[in-house]
């Protein structure tokens, strides 16, 4: 019990840190930044420091001035708190609880803005504070060669039964790993042709290629020998 | 996550007909083709990027 209040305390103190860094970091169940766990946890605690005191600074200024750390202190340091102490305690066990839950509630808000600024800041794969995950921003079409496009071709070779086909189809989602790495590829409108059933020109139509039923296809990228990626660019007449 | 889908490739995407000739422009290998939606709507689809093509033609 002695050992695990202030470590429960601590924790609790720490849990901001992690949801501002958690929300950060994290969009569409992804990681964007793939660090060890000690990294993070260490991240998660400068944030939840400069959370903490830019709450206590406010509390301060515009609630009351009479915040007292002392208390804190006691329950971190394991003293044996007076009748007087508990007594602070209970009757402030609302303003403390609801605290925890404002600040946690806030810094995963902030870290959603602060993830929007990064985005808008550095939209492209090449910016200068660019998420070091390439897949999202090539498969985003988030390129400044690629500014206006409007959807992605993919075209992918994969072994089935013995032979090499060509798959050709627009993307329509991505799943990545915890790493980053692209891990399917979903795609519509999928066509297929033998590999070495190349265009030539006695054989250059459309009937080289069988259509793939189904409304989405799921391609493991394990199992791509090779991948190209062509951004689609729609231009609309004027009727 | 979702990939790159611009309003334009959604109301494309939306129609079946333009779904059908979007897959025939996918085997078909040309760089550009012209889809006619079910309202009547047209536009073009292309590998290109206008800018580049525009240089291209001048």
């Amino acid at each position: 019990m002695n050992i695990a209040l202030p470590a429960f305390i601590l924790l609790l103190f720490v849990v901001p840190g992690y949801l501002f860094l958690s929300a950060f970091e994290r969009k569409e169940n992804t990681r964007f930044e793939a660090k060890p766990f000690d990294v993070f946890s260490a991240q998660a605690l400068v944030a939840a420091l400069i959370l903490h005191c830019v709450a206590v600074a406010l509390l301060f200024y515009f609630v009351t001035s009479k915040i007292s750390l002392d208390l804190l202190l006691k329950l971190l340091l394991t003293y044996k708190l007076s009748k007087s102490d508990l007594a602070i305690l209970h009757n402030k066990i609302l303003y403390i609880l609801t605290y925890f839950g404002a600040l946690s509630l806030a810094a995963f808000f902030f870290g959603k803005i602060a993830q929007k600024m990064r985005f808008w800041l550095n939209p492209y794969k090449d910016s200068r504070f660019s998420y070091n995950t390439p897949w999202y921003y090539e498969l985003k079409g988030k390129l400044s060669t690629a500014e206006s496009a409007e959807f992605t071709k993919i075209s992918c070779m994969l072994q089935s039964g013995g032979s090499t086909y060509l798959y050709y189809g627009i993307l329509e989602d991505f799943y990545l790993t915890q790493n980053g790495e692209l891990d399917r590829l979903v795609m519509s409108e999928v066509v297929r042709r033998p590999l070495h059933d190349d265009e030539t020109p006695e054989n250059s139509g459309a009937d080289r290629f069988y259509s793939i039923k189904g409304d989405r296809l799921i391609i493991k990228y394990s199992e791509i020998q090779s991948l190209n990626i062509e951004y689609l660019y729609v231009n609309q007449l004027v009727s | 996550m979702r990939a790159l889908m611009g309003e334009k490739a959604q109301k494309i995407m939306k129609d079946p007909n333009g779904r059908q000739q979007l897959r025939d422009f996918l085997a078909s290998g040309k760089k550009e083709i012209e889809i006619t939606l079910s309202s009547g709507e047209k536009m073009t689809v292309s590998s290109e990027r206008p800018e580049r093509a525009k240089g291209k033609a001048a």
